[in-house]
């Protein structure tokens, strides 16, 4: 039987894990469905767990003059309505699940999570979002990248707990957004594509494809100066490393992304190129 | 020993915190107005209002919910809203078999509360964590669009 703690303060939180490996649970979202079990039987949770979804102390959002903060216990519904962040971020956020999971659901939980599915991931790597991780003794700030090892798998130490997210302020003058599945709302992305641009810059983000999310600033600076789309679409298309999964196809998925790309190259026109 | 409000009744929590709110709500307290099916958040079956705000009960740790509000199925009728809403389903003809209703309700309330009229697709997307296999969603639609029609 696991033991279940629910710690008064996010110190006594990181006093237990500093002592023992428990499963932080916030919204409960993702862990409880990995732990289900029978009807009012208890949940088959592997390891023991630390309650966390009432520590207001990581609920919080805010802006500083480089970058906006949210804490990993902001929900989902919270960063949706938030008056403070960006629309391209938000864009995202508003589409994830459905109202009542975005109720429950953390940004945290997304995050640490590592799903190569996870919706919140593009919009971190296309901001080069930085991520707070606390334990007893340490306070350490690393790269989305850093932190994003593979597939469900991440840089987080058994001791630590992701305490914010920091997305750095980008300039955006317009966004494009698209996430295609099997429906519109309440479904895990076959592919997303998260750009943005400025009159001098861009930014491309295309996830759910790769385990990782794909952003090559390389090729972003290939589109601002005009590179032919030929040239373009087959660059990002040499980072493609998808393969068949239940959700799609590879050769759906790649097809997909290609055309999300080509698509957004000519509505820009940048052949021209901005730089 | 932690407590939280389960409709108009102080109920203490269960020792494992990690129990399913739904579980306290059917098994432990008998209130089987809020439904289970899917058992992973997909359907809404078992929405329950905390603090006022939609869930899936069948998610939430009941250690989430110490020092809270929970309101099911059986308090919320009593709601002059959800006679409202009751009303506008039984005249869209919104209910065949009734078990995604108090889901159904619960969602319907949430996007009422805002108090701003909504597009179709805006109703569309507040309903859509909750699956209904009888109705083919039109006539459920149509209810909340009926309840649009009263906000000014």
């Amino acid at each position: 039987m696991f033991e279940t703690i629910m710690p008064s303060t996010l110190d006594e939180a990181l006093e237990y894990m500093h002592k023992k490996t428990y499963s932080p649970l916030a919204g409960g979202t993702d862990l409880m469905i990995r732990a289900r079990n029978w009807q009012g039987s208890t949940r088959h949770f592997k390891g023991d767990v630390l309650l966390i979804s009432h520590l207001d102390s990581l609920k919080r959002i805010w802006v500083d003059e480089e970058a906006y903060h949210m804490g990993a216990l902001v929900t989902q519904a919270q960063a949706a309505s938030s008056k403070v962040l960006p629309n391209y971020f938000k864009a995202v956020v508003s589409q994830m699940a459905t109202p009542a999971i975005r109720n429950a659901a953390t940004l945290g939980g997304n995050i640490v999570n590592a799903a190569s599915v996870a919706d919140l991931l593009p919009p971190l790597y296309l901001a080069d979002a930085r991520l707070v991780l606390r334990s007893l003794n340490e306070t350490r700030e690393i790269s989305i990248q850093e932190f994003i090892v593979k597939k469900y798998t991440t840089s987080r130490r058994p001791d630590e707990l992701l305490t914010e997210i920091i997305l750095p302020k980008i300039k955006c003058d317009t966004f494009v957004y698209e996430k295609m599945g099997q429906r519109r709302a309440s479904i895990l992305s076959k592919v997303s594509f998260l750009a943005v641009r400025t009159q001098t810059d861009v930014r491309v983000a295309i996830g759910a494809l790769n385990d990782t999310v794909i952003r090559s600033r390389a090729m972003e600076h290939k589109i601002a100066k005009g590179v032919p789309f030929d040239e373009i679409i087959q660059g990002y298309e040499a980072l493609y490393e998808s393969h068949d999964d239940k959700r799609s196809t590879k050769s759906y998925k790649e097809t997909v992304a290609t055309n999300l790309l080509k698509n957004w190259l000519e509505v820009n026109h940048f052949e021209k190129g901005i730089d | 020993m932690e407590k939280f409000k389960l409709n108009t009744q102080e109920v203490e929590v269960p020792k494992d915190l990690t129990r399913r709110l739904l579980d306290v709500i059917r098994v432990d307290q008998g209130l089987t107005g809020t439904k289970e099916s899917c058992q992973e958040g997909e359907c809404g079956a078992c929405m329950v209002l905390i603090d006022d705000e939609i869930y899936n009960s069948c998610l939430v740790p009941v250690g989430n919910v110490i020092g809270k509000s929970v309101e099911t199925i059986e308090q919320f009728k009593e709601r002059e809203i959800y006679k409202r809403i009751e009303e506008a389903f039984v005249k869209a003809g919104a209910v065949q078999c009734g078990f995604c209703t108090p889901g159904m309700v619960m969602a319907t309330y949430a996007l009422l509360k805002t108090g701003e009229k909504h597009s179709l697709e805006d109703v569309k997307l507040a309903l859509s964590g909750n699956l209904c296999r009888c109705t083919g969603y039109q006539t459920i639609f149509k209810a909340v669009q009926l309840l649009q029609e009263e906000v000014e």
